[in-house]
């Protein structure tokens, strides 16, 4: 089993606890993941945007990392946005790093993606796609959580029971945004780890 | 102008140490890093100068816990201050002073201070002009590390600083002290810095003569009086006596005072507060005091015989607004004008979170006034601040600007210039990386956690 640093630079705790369970789960058969603290952390969207190609280049130069993952929701269920925000942080990223980064863009937040947990676990029979992402964030917040507002206290252990039974097959199948991000993930974890 | 200060064993303040100190200067850090503890350093200092000597009980706390931390014995560690300092009209002579208060106990395991040794003065960094020494009783162990512990390179290097009482013919166990733990001097002290043999003359009569030549007096003249600044709005809900003032309480719970007495004394910074206080807050158009006839018995007898008033702010249509009905925000700016422009107000002024219940919008005027008032009035600045646009401001000042956090329950501090910003690009140019401009958007890079001073 290989150890692996990772940087992140994610608009809340939220994204910062599904990636690390994410990562658990899709890496494991390979490599185990740690987070390395680098103490940056942006509050808003706009602070990701900004900021993420100075976050990439102090995880790699200064800590050390073998991946970075940069995680922001596209607030959109617009494929015109997804690409144009996709094009704008693999473009933004400094050709040493880019190979070794992933970028995490969910349609239209990351609830959504843990939404669709959810419903599979309350209908483990149904195969049909339920277009989830085109319903409001609100919603999905709502319907993760039990309200639109809370804290992550209560927001961890909630996203932690969802990916401990997660189908992410299935999600991958439904959810172009996880999907790519699963196929990015996967062609990066594939270039790190030894022939 | 301080330029350098470095603090040892004050509270959280294992050892730190400000080797930049510019005209206005700005501490950055988490909550309970240790930002207030320096500018409680400073305060301390200033009242120990004044002859303020604080009894065992209240020294005690005030020590850096090192048993705790580094399994030494709390009693060997002096509470020290080292300071450097920029003369007015001379180009390189630097003053320095250091004072330090131990803390021991005695074969009873009785708590006792020792009174303060302190090296009063000297001139350049390289090499002592002029040394006076008091009070060093304790040479011993604790006087070597803690002379050691100063005199690192390429600050000058004390030698030989033993046997000085035994070189007079003195047994140091004699050497006692007034009742104002004032050390009484007798005969003449001597070191040797760097082969140079220094020595003075000293009387035998108790003295408290820090202040000996024109370069102490500008020097220690520094530390007199100084305030740490927190304004409290709930203060100036409070009726205060109409009574002369000319200076602005800690918590500027005198503002009716010290107001009053401006009107009446000083027009020009009367109307100077008035008209700044105009430019920010533009609804308010004048300021208004009333007195109560009957006031409530408990201030009646607080204070004897004077005229209790509570102040107001009259807007444009002539309605006046009492202070319980003004904002926090706007007492809280009238605080802050009527400290920037007090008539004498301290050389070294020490603010604590100027941002506080001002708009953003703002923060950046309230600014301007903090640098005009250091740049006109020679007084040197040191703030704290939780705000990103208060660290905006000192984007052309990076070195102004010292990160402060807490490493293993010890107060550490950074310099952002020489310390994060340099090192960084340094890093990233030897691996070939771009260098990043953090100043160009101070604030918000600081947030982040770009450079350090955030939580965890």
């Amino acid at each position: 089993m290989r150890e692996m640093k990772y940087g992140l630079l994610c608009e809340d705790d939220a994204h910062r606890e599904f990636l690390r369970m994410a990562l658990s789960f899709l890496a494991a058969d390979s490599t185990n993941f740690e987070e390395v603290k680098t103490h940056i952390q942006a509050k808003n969207k706009r602070e990701v945007d900004r900021n993420f190609a100075k976050a990439c280049s102090v995880a790699f130069v200064r800590y050390k990392v073998d991946v970075f993952f940069v995680v922001r929701d596209v607030d959109s269920v617009n494929d015109v946005n997804f690409s144009e925000l996709y094009t704008m942080f693999h473009g933004g990223l400094t050709e040493p790093h880019r190979h070794r980064s992933v970028i995490v863009l969910p349609v239209q937040c990351i609830e959504h993606w843990l939404w669709y947990l959810k419903h599979y676990n309350e209908n483990p029979t149904m195969m049909k796609n339920i277009p989830l992402e085109t319903r409001t964030r609100n919603d999905a917040k709502k319907e993760v959580y039990g309200h639109i507002k809370t804290s992550i206290a209560k927001q961890k252990p909630i996203i932690q029971e969802l990916m401990r039974t997660a189908d992410l097959k299935k999600l991958s199948h439904h959810s172009a945004s996880f999907r790519k991000f699963h196929g990015d993930f996967m062609s990066v974890l594939q270039s790190l780890l030894p022939a | 102008m301080i330029t350098e200060l470095k603090i040892t064993n004050f509270r959280s303040l294992r050892e730190v140490w400000l080797d930049n100190l510019q005209p206005v200067n700005l501490l950055i850090g988490p909550n309970n890093s240790g930002k207030s503890n320096i500018l409680k350093a400073l305060k301390f200092f200033s009242e120990f100068l004044g002859g303020n000597m604080p009894d065992e009980e209240q020294l005690s706390p005030l020590f850096f816990n090192l048993k705790q931390h580094e399994n030494h014995h709390l009693e060997s560690s002096p509470i020290g201050f080292l300071f450097f300092a920029q003369l007015q009209n001379e180009t390189l002579p630097i003053g320095f002073g250091a004072i330090a208060l131990f803390h021991h106990r005695n074969s009873n395991n009785e708590l006792k201070n020792i009174p303060p040794f302190s090296i009063i003065y000297a001139k350049g960094k390289t090499e002592l002009e002029q040394l006076s020494i008091s009070n060093i009783k304790q040479l011993d162990d604790n006087f070597d590390d803690f002379v050691a512990n100063y005199y690192n390179s390429p600050y000058p290097k004390i030698i030989d600083s033993n046997n000085v009482f035994e070189d007079q013919g003195i047994d140091p166990d004699q050497v006692s002290f007034d009742q104002h733990r004032n050390p009484i001097y007798f005969g003449e002290q001597y070191i040797k810095l760097n082969g140079r043999r220094i020595s003075r003359s000293i009387s035998s009569e108790p003295k408290n003569d820090y202040f000996q030549t024109e370069g102490q007096i500008q020097i220690f003249g520094q530390f007199q009086d100084l305030k740490i600044y927190r304004p409290e709005s709930s203060k100036l809900l409070e009726l205060y006596p109409i009574q002369n003032e000319r200076s602005v309480q800690e918590d500027a719970g005198n503002l009716v005072a010290f107001l009053q007495t401006m009107r009446n004394e000083y027009e020009g910074i009367y109307n100077t507060i008035k008209d700044d206080l105009q430019r920010f807050v533009p609804e308010f158009k004048s300021i208004n005091f009333k007195i109560i006839d009957n006031p409530p018995k408990e201030l009646q007898e607080k204070y004897i015989n004077k005229s209790l008033a509570k102040i107001g702010l009259t807007d444009k249509f002539g309605r006046i607004f009492w202070a319980d009905s003004l904002s926090e925000g706007t007492l809280y700016f009238l605080s802050l004008l009527c400290i920037i422009h007090q008539p004498e107000p301290p050389k070294l002024l020490l603010l604590e979170e100027p941002e506080k219940g001002i708009h953003p919008r703002r923060i950046r005027e309230t600014m301007d006034l903090i640098f005009e008032l250091a740049a006109e009035k020679n007084i040197q600045v040191i703030l704290t601040t939780h705000s990103t646009a208060v660290v905006d401001t000192f984007a052309d000042i990076p070195e102004a600007v010292y990160i402060v956090e807490r490493v293993a329950q010890q107060t550490t501090v950074k310099n952002l210039q020489r310390d994060v910003i340099e090192p960084h690009n340094e890093q990233f140019k030897a691996a070939g990386e771009e260098p990043m401009r953090f100043t160009d958007a101070l604030g918000e890079h600081w947030a982040m956690g770009f450079l350090g001073g955030v939580p965890e």
